[in-house]
């Protein structure tokens, strides 16, 4: 316990830690449980119509095959998004000069119809930073997508990159491992929607693997466990707040280099 | 006889349509039951009241309102309370139960995956005679 940062110091803490990893474990389990045990439902379910009695009809037969493909798929994206939130990040990390990078995230969105767009991107200015270019682009898509998710109908997506000065209260929490000092300077990408927010009871656990509040099959609730991941793996923060004028922005902020 | 003894109404309450179709076509193929599927917890109360099932397989997780939720709701409401409920989920293994008070304890429950004949034994013991 000696390297523990002053503030976990406390007993009370520790306990309370203790139980929010408990409860993290089992919200984890559970939810392993339900992507895979409801699609292994249609699996054995689907077996059980293709062995049955019945004669099977050509619409029986493609629904099936839709049946099973959907299962297959849902599995695959749960044990992918699964590795991406817990495994660690093997790939190198390389200097990379940031504005290219995200003029490249820019290009590469698929805005729907519906949404419209607000993108400042500076083309000079914007610092370069230690990242892993393909895992910072999974962050930032699960980010993009959680946005665009948010407003099915109409809305606009905002994505903003800046530099910043850390400020003293603006360190994360224990859960984020950020080489970030007040004083630092920061590239800060902000992605932001105009969609209905997050309620506030629910803020706590948006980042909990498997908490998700979307349909059955559209979302496993891992998108923001891999981000989180992503960002603390390259010592950054991640924080996710609702907006005064509604809808959500993601923060992500990454240690600037110093200018060679 | 099974031919002609009446059909029993079976009520399936999850949010996967998938699941739903798959079981209610597995359990329609026996010739044994009568079944409706409802894949929106907010309506499950409505389809309950409209169907009159004589049991209701429920799921335990699902948005807006949860099987227990609903079980709550069943079991508060005199015109409803007398029928059978079962739960079919995916996140309660049966070591959960095992505890005290836990929120389906009391109500029996059949993990999924299940295959029909599993499906049907379970239904079977736990259908009101
Ligand atoms: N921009 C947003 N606006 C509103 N709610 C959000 C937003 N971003 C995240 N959330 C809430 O946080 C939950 C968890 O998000 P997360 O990205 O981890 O999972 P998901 O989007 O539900 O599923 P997945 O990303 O695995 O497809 C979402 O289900 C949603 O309730
Ligand atoms: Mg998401």
């Amino acid at each position: 316990m000696s390297d523990a940062a002053p503030e976990q110091g406390n007993p009370r803490d520790d306990s309370l830690r203790e139980l929010a990893v408990a409860d993290t474990l089992t919200r984890i389990s559970k939810g392993i449980a339900h992507e895979i045990c409801n699609p292994l439902s249609q699996i054995t379910l689907a077996a059980d119509l293709l062995g049955g009695q019945r004669p099977l009809t050509d619409e029986r037969r493609s629904q099936i095959a839709k049946v099973l493909h959907q299962a297959s798929q849902r599995i695959d994206r749960a044990v992918t998004q699964l590795q991406q939130a817990c495994s660690p990040l093997q790939e190198a990390m390389e200097v990379l000069d940031s504005g290219p990078l995200l003029q490249g995230t820019l290009s590469a969105l698929k805005l729907p119809a519906h949404l419209s767009l607000e993108a400042e991107i500076p083309t000079q200015g914007l610092p370069r930073i230690k990242a892993n270019a393909k895992y910072l682009g999974i962050a930032l898509r699960h980010l993009l997508d959680n946005a665009i998710e948010a407003m099915p109908k109409a809305g606009r997506l905002t994505l903003r990159a800046s530099t910043r000065q850390i400020g003293q209260s603006q360190r994360g929490s224990w859960q984020q491992s950020t080489s970030l000092n007040a004083g630092d300077l920061a590239l800060c990408i902000e992605i932001c929607d105009s969609g209905p927010g997050i309620p506030t009871q629910q803020l706590h656990l948006i980042f909990e693997p498997f908490f998700s509040t979307k349909p059955a099959g559209q979302g496993s609730g891992l998108g923001l466990a891999a981000a989180r991941k992503i960002i603390s793996l390259h010592e950054g923060q991640l924080d996710i707040a609702n907006l005064p004028q509604g809808g959500v922005c993601a923060t992500i902020l990454l240690k600037a280099l110093n200018q060679a | 006889m099974s031919d002609t003894a009446p059909k029993k109404k079976i009520l399936l309450i999850d949010d996967e349509p998938f699941i739903t179709n798959l079981m209610a076509m597995n359990l329609e193929d026996t010739g044994r039951f009568e079944v409706r599927e409802q894949n929106d917890s907010l309506q499950a109360l409505e389809t309950i009241m409209d169907f009159v099932p004589d049991l209701i397989v429920l799921d335990v997780m699902m948005p807006d309102l949860d099987g227990a939720d609903i079980l709550y709701r069943i079991k508060n409401d005199s015109r409803l309370k007398h029928i059978k409920v079962v739960f079919h989920t995916a996140t309660v293994r049966e070591s959960d139960l095992s505890g005290d008070g836990k929120l389906i304890n009391g109500f029996p429950f059949l993990p999924k995956p299940a295959t029909t004949e599993q499906m049907v034994t379970f239904i079977d013991r736990h259908l009101p005679a």
